[in-house]
């Protein structure tokens, strides 16, 4: 039982960790855009998205949550391991990417272009950074598949 | 039996003398125009065969589109009407010499852009069919976007800088989408492979991440001045999407690892069953 939890839990933390990303970032765009036209459009979008973005934000999660809820059970009892351990083990990383490299990022992005330097030393700077931030992640993705792997083939050996 | 084979001997012998070249041919020496000709034949005949194979056609024509949009601008330019009866021409005859066109186009905008809104990331479980019709479409739209990154060159027209922010958007994302595909199929193709990073730094990597630079170079050069934060939110939107498809290949190869093992030991204790079966009978 407790290993079904970990998949289900695992897979359930990939699946909201990519949609909150995305989904956070096109709602984040219209601060960016709007602040350069005036301020006041910045107020204006704010007001309106605390009014109105829980609702609609409430209405795509649950439509979301219940596709999810579907093909994740659809897939467990089917026993259709390829999915679930593939998400179970995805699960398992991509939320320490979330939490990190998007603040990261969009953090160092932004001191970068704070900095009055060429331009195109900025974008090397950029790129830089993200190849740093691909390659540490990267390695230790590597390291915690192969950690985990023994753990999902006990709870496969032992269904 | 010895005076006749003393006889044939004497009879062959006589022949090879009537013989040219005393019945030893020369080998041929070609010329060098003749070696050169040969050498183009054989060059042009294999690249006829690469051009007819059913793998290369699509790219072919993926490529041979992108260019002629891009021959089409560059006249729209200096002649608008000519450029714009040049871009229409292009597409109609992509779309009868290769009908199939608008299929790719279609499967991509389904399976990748809707995909991205759906599951917030590029990768997805999927066959080896599925990857390989996948992969044909997201190459044949990176080929015909891909050229159009060189309108960075062109004068900075509103139609230029519509098509510079459209190309860049689809070469990003259809390159993330070729790396991720080109990467799951080496996984299916290696069910009991140890991953290692030289495995997903690869030259399918590298490959991605030079149409990915010039994609957001492309995106840097339109940003006017003040605007540098939305060019920081569409690096930020674009990488990720790039490292969550790149840390979702381990993942991928490990659980076709655990399938292929949990078959391959479910097998084995079938053919234990049927062993001790026999041994009792």
């Amino acid at each position: 039982m407790k290993e079904k939890i970990f998949l289900v839990e695992n897979a359930r933390r990939g699946w909201i960790m990519n949609i909150i990303n995305i989904y956070g970032l096109i709602f984040l765009l219209p601060y960016y855009v709007l602040d350069i036209i005036s301020p006041f459009y910045v107020f204006l979008y704010s007001i309106i998205f605390v009014i109105a973005m829980p609702h609609i934000a409430s209405k795509v999660s649950l439509h979301l949550t219940r596709e999810f809820r579907k093909k994740l059970i659809s897939n467990l009892s089917q026993r259709n391991l390829l999915i679930v351990s593939y998400l179970g083990l995805y699960g398992e990383v991509i939320p320490q990417v979330s939490q990190l490299f998007v603040p990261i990022m969009i953090s160092l992005s932004l001191v970068i272009n704070f900095f009055v330097m060429n331009p195109f030393l900025k974008l090397f700077l950029t790129f830089i950074l993200f190849f740093g931030l691909v390659y540490f992640f990267t390695y230790r993705n590597i390291k915690v598949v192969k950690t985990r792997l023994n753990d999902i083939l006990a709870y496969i050996r032992s269904q | 039996m010895s005076d006749e084979l003393d006889k044939l001997e004497s009879i062959l012998e006589k022949k090879i003398k009537d013989e040219p070249y005393g019945g030893i041919l020369k080998i041929p020496k070609f010329s060098i125009f003749e070696k050169i000709s040969t050498s183009l034949r054989w060059l042009y005949f294999q690249f006829e065969n690469m051009v007819k194979s059913p793998r290369n056609i699509h790219r072919l024509h993926g490529t041979i589109f992108g260019l002629s949009l891009v021959l089409s601008l560059i006249v729209l330019i200096n002649y608008p009407l000519i450029g714009i009866i040049l871009i229409i021409f292009s597409i109609i005859s992509q779309i009868i010499i290769f009908p199939e066109s608008v299929i790719l186009f279609i499967s991509f905008a389904v399976d990748v852009m809707v995909g991205l809104l759906k599951r917030g990331s590029l990768a997805s479980i999927c066959t080896p069919k599925e990857i390989e019709n996948k992969k044909r479409s997201v190459e044949y739209v990176m080929l015909s976007v891909s050229p159009l990154l060189i309108t960075i060159f062109f004068p900075p027209f509103l139609y230029i800088i519509a098509i510079r922010v459209i190309s860049s958007i689809f070469t990003a994302i259809s390159t993330i989408a070729y790396y991720y595909l080109s990467s799951a199929l080496d996984c299916w193709n290696s069910p009991l492979r140890e991953i290692s990073e030289s495995d997903l730094f690869s030259t399918h990597f590298w490959v991605s991440i030079f149409f990915f630079v010039s994609s957001t170079i492309i995106l840097y050069s339109l940003v006017p001045c003040g605007f540098s934060q939305i060019f920081s939110w569409s690096i930020v939107l674009l990488s990720y999407a790039f490292i969550s498809t790149i840390l979702a290949i381990p993942s991928f190869q490990a659980a076709i690892y655990i399938t292929t093992y949990w078959r391959g030991s479910e097998t084995r204790k079938m053919f234990e069953e049927i062993e001790k079966q026999i041994r009792w009978f």
